[in-house]
């Protein structure tokens, strides 16, 4: 009897245990699904993710059509990845894994070192594409008899590379990828401004952001200089301006780059702090996108640094974002120059630059051509540009096809 | 559908678990064969129509085989038109254009390709169908009249796609009367969660490798990054599988079904044959049972022996896919077994047990480069940077990269690949019965919680964090 009540008691005590702990892992899971289901269900969708930098997708109409084909299936996958409850949480739960328990040191193609964050390229590019594209567009320029440079700034993994900043199991091509460029744009006769010239020696962190793959707009005003220094011989009177004529001025609260938002934050030791360069007296130029309609903007867009959220991307402050075309016209003309840039985003703070230098500056963006129909040589034909400057960093291997198109 | 994505554990997960579990029981196998189609026709709606097709035909085949069963030619007859009505639509949907590709190939024709797409699971349904049949002929299952009860053991969801191949005399029993329990639907998620974690955790990182390596031309790699690329994809498709079969059992115990096991560590076996009785198990006993037996056997002396064998090993690299890799990738296995039984196994015996466990493993290893090749052209290419014989690096700055990125994940994995950590946990949870010791009980039961639920945490976070993820194992 006493045996049997002592055997009672044993199974109520495990009875309570197993009860407990099944009721948190019921608890726990079921809790988690449902929660799920309701945020999807019930909560409002956002509209964009600031930290990917993307539109995110909506809950799609439902037809008969797009059910039996397939495609309704496809978007709802789609709206439900991007809706999932606490979607950075978890992003940033799975890289912290990631770094901390399986000691990965690079992210989606990002590594950190010292608290930089590079993106090496692993494998050469070949840019025959681009060269054919180079010697076409010579002979265009050549024909309508405009003068043209290439101006190639270092991206920062050509600058990691340089200094032996990645350890020896990070395989980078970004030196050999510059040098074929380079030879490139030579073969074709197109006059380089190399400006690592100016840039190679000075400290990485004057020139790069930490946390973001553009450089500082005080990178980009030395290479601006350089820039100005090789176009005096054909535009002798163009003002240039000095650091003595710009103030420097910094955005408060954090910057959180390109990089960082690839990398995820758990592998980001610290923000940058976001500065600019502007005119001492202002700007003096206004900007045009697009053609003649969308006008009245400012090289440097401040609406951008209204934004709180805290993967806003301030380099959109340089020229507002990039657009297929640009125009950056003097209020008051200094001169009548006609300069045309051809240009990727690392181009948008010297563009501002430029613009005080220059009466017109046109910037045409390849990558964009899909929101603008343009074509770069008549665009340069028929707005009487008096010289054609690329400025690129030198990853731009995928660009080849989209100018040969453009041209 | 995927078990791994949002729109499976965040939506139709929790609905199917809601109104089935609110149901009244007439209705409970409704509501889950309602959302096994649902589910099936998610990612590819036109082929729910053929799944119906298959279930239909093999509903009829199941009373004719019943009805005949005594009728010595009536039931050959069945039982041959049954064999072919199924291989017939496998065959059409899953080998056409492997056949055209071949006859052009040999007799010179130009027939066009037929591009037929290939249903998902269809493999799988098409077996399960099967067997239901010969069950039913065996009397190892009773008939069954109600068509949505056999359209529920057909397209039952968490087998479905991806198996394990349940066989139908494995659940006869649970389709028409089962009782769900707490304990059991406990059991299940944490099977499930088991399953998500090997998958989403282990199998999608160690593909990562495998895809970037497998993904460049063999002459590129080095001796060192072939090795890690085959070891990184021995260890996905290891835990890939096994993790898609957990997370079906763990999801069939939920509703009240008891599937059997389909992995048992194979790659802690000291032989070829060990490893295919640990490896897909579903697969390997339905093969055995209604191929190998009804073939003879061992029966019949040793010439037909190996003439059954070859036949079983050629249908397994058959079944796996319409390639000539696949085939060579069966025959492959089929020729060690063979060998075994003839004399290999003997000296296996005989070895130390590391040795017998390495060379199985190597057997195993070199196995999969021909799985995981496109064509016999890269796998031997690939072979031959495996065994230095390509004239290149030995090691290389990318091996490196992989050593140091990855080196952790794969050595995780390859522990995972164990019964070690099992028998750590095993060893840790006994304390949870110790109810001398109250504290150390509740604690390890509450450890056991924190643990599945850390698990099933960082797994959705591997979930949100992919956005593109196959599992390997859907188009065979």
């Amino acid at each position: 009897m006493e045996q049997q009540t002592k055997s009672d008691l044993v199974r109520s005590k495990k009875r309570r245990i197993s009860w407990v702990v099944n009721s948190i892992l019921l608890i726990g899971f079921l809790g988690t699904l449902f929660y799920g289901l309701a945020v999807y269900a019930f909560g409002t969708e956002q509209a964009r993710s600031s930290s990917e930098g993307r539109m995110l997708a909506q809950r799609p109409e439902a037809s008969a059509e797009t059910i039996l084909d397939g495609t309704y299936m496809e978007q709802f996958e789609k709206s439900a990845n991007d809706q999932v409850f606490e979607r950075y949480f978890w992003i940033e739960t799975q890289a912290w894994v990631q770094r901390n328990v399986l000691q990965q040191q690079m992210n989606n193609g990002v590594i950190s070192i010292d608290g930089v964050l590079y993106a090496p390229a692993p494998r050469a590019s070949r840019y025959s594409s681009l060269g054919v594209f180079f010697k076409d567009f010579k002979k265009e320029m050549d024909e309508a008899g405009i003068s043209y440079y290439f101006a190639s700034a270092p991206s920062k993994p050509v600058y990691a590379t340089r200094q032996n900043l990645f350890p020896p199991y990070i395989e980078s091509a970004d030196g050999a990828n510059r040098g074929q460029l380079h030879e490139r744009i030579e073969e074709a006769g197109i006059p380089l401004i190399d400006l690592e010239d100016t840039l190679g020696d000075k400290p990485g962190k004057e020139i790069y952001f930490k946390t973001d793959h553009h450089w500082r707009p005080e990178g980009a005003f030395l290479a601006y200089g350089q820039i100005m220094e090789a176009l005096k011989e054909e535009f002798p009177d163009a003002p240039v301006l000095t650091m003595d004529d710009m103030e420097q001025k910094s955005v408060d609260g954090p910057f959180y780059g390109s990089h960082a938002r690839e990398i995820s934050m758990p592998y980001v030791e610290s923000p940058d702090t976001f500065t600019y360069l502007e005119p001492k007296g202002g700007v003096t130029t206004t900007v045009c996108h697009n053609g003649d309609e969308d006008c009245g903007h400012s090289v440097l867009d401040k609406d951008v640094l209204k934004n709180p959220k805290k993967f806003t991307n301030y380099y959109n402050l340089f020229m507002g974002d990039n657009y297929a075309q640009a125009k950056i016209e003097q209020t008051d003309p200094k001169n009548d120059y006609h300069i045309l840039v051809l240009k990727d985003s690392y181009a948008n703070p010297v563009l501002g630059y430029l613009g005080e230098s220059f009466g017109t500056v046109s910037a045409l963006d390849v990558r964009y051509f899909d929101d603008y129909d343009v074509s770069i040589s008549d665009y340069a034909k028929e707005n009487d540009v008096d010289a054609v400057v690329f400025v690129h960093n030198d990853r731009i291997t995928g660009l080849g096809s989209m100018y040969r198109a453009g041209l | 559908m995927l078990f791994s994505s949002t729109v499976f554990l965040f939506y139709f997960l929790p609905v199917v678990l809601l109104v089935y579990f609110v149901s009244p029981r007439w209705l409970k196998n409704t509501i889950l064969l309602l959302a096994s189609l649902f589910f099936y026709a998610w990612g590819e709606p036109r082929f729910v129509l053929i799944m119906l097709a298959s279930i239909l035909m093999n509903y009829v085949f199941g009373f004719m085989v019943d009805k005949y069963r005594d009728d010595a030619k009536k039931i050959k007859w069945t039982m041959s038109l049954m064999v072919i009505g199924n291989l017939g639509m496998l065959g059409v949907f899953k080998y056409a254009s492997f056949f055209v590709e071949n006859v052009n190939s040999v007799f010179g024709f130009s027939l066009n390709d037929p591009e037929i797409p290939l249903p998902l699971g269809i493999s799988f349904f098409t077996f399960q169908a099967m067997s239901y049949v010969i069950d039913v002929y065996r009397n190892d299952g009773r008939l069954q009249k109600n068509l949505f009860d056999l359209a529920l053991y057909v397209s039952f969801f968490p087998q479905l796609i991806a198996g394990p191949i349940v066989r139908y005399q494995t659940v006869a029993d649970e389709i028409v009367d089962r009782r769900e329990t707490v304990d059991d639907f406990v059991s299940g998620i944490q099977r499930f969660v088991i399953g998500l974690g090997k998958k989403m955790i282990l199998a999608n990182s160690c593909g990562y490798v495998a895809d970037q390596v497998f993904g460049q031309s063999a002459g590129d790699l080095s001796t060192t990054l072939a090795w890690i690329g085959v070891i990184a994809y021995s260890l996905q498709i290891y835990f890939d599988f096994s993790g898609y079969s957990d997370m079906a059992i763990g999801l069939g115990r939920m509703f009240g079904f008891h599937f059997l096991e389909n992995f048992n560590y194979p790659y802690i076996s000291k032989s070829v044959s060990e490893f295919w009785r640990r490896w897909h198990i579903s697969l390997g006993s339905w093969f055995r049972d209604y191929v190998y037996i009804p073939l003879g056997g061992n029966r019949n002396g040793a010439w037909k022996t190996y003439r059954n064998l070859t036949i079983v090993w050629l249908l397994t690299g058959v079944w796996h896919g319409a390639s000539w890799t696949f085939i060579a990738w069966g025959l492959y296995y089929g020729v060690f077994i063979m060998l075994e039984r003839a004399f290999l196994g003997k000296w296996i015996a005989a070895w130390p047990a590391w040795f017998a466990h390495a060379f199985t493993l190597f057997i195993v290893i070199i196995g999969w480069v021909f799985f995981r090749a496109d064509d016999f052209t890269y796998a031997i290419d690939y072979l031959q940077v495996m065994f230095g014989l390509h004239g290149g690096e030995l090691f290389d700055q990318t091996a490196y990269f992989y050593i140091v990125q990855y080196g952790t994940i794969l050595v995780l994995s390859m522990i995972a690949a164990t019964p070690l950590p099992k028998y750590a946990v095993a060893r840790f949870m006994r304390h949870e019965v110790n109810t001398d010791r109250p504290v150390l009980a509740v604690s390890a039961g509450l450890a056991r919680a924190a643990y599945i639920l850390f698990i099933f945490g960082i797994s959705i976070s591997y979930v949100v964090s992919s956005t593109f993820n196959p599992f390997i194992y859907f188009r065979f």
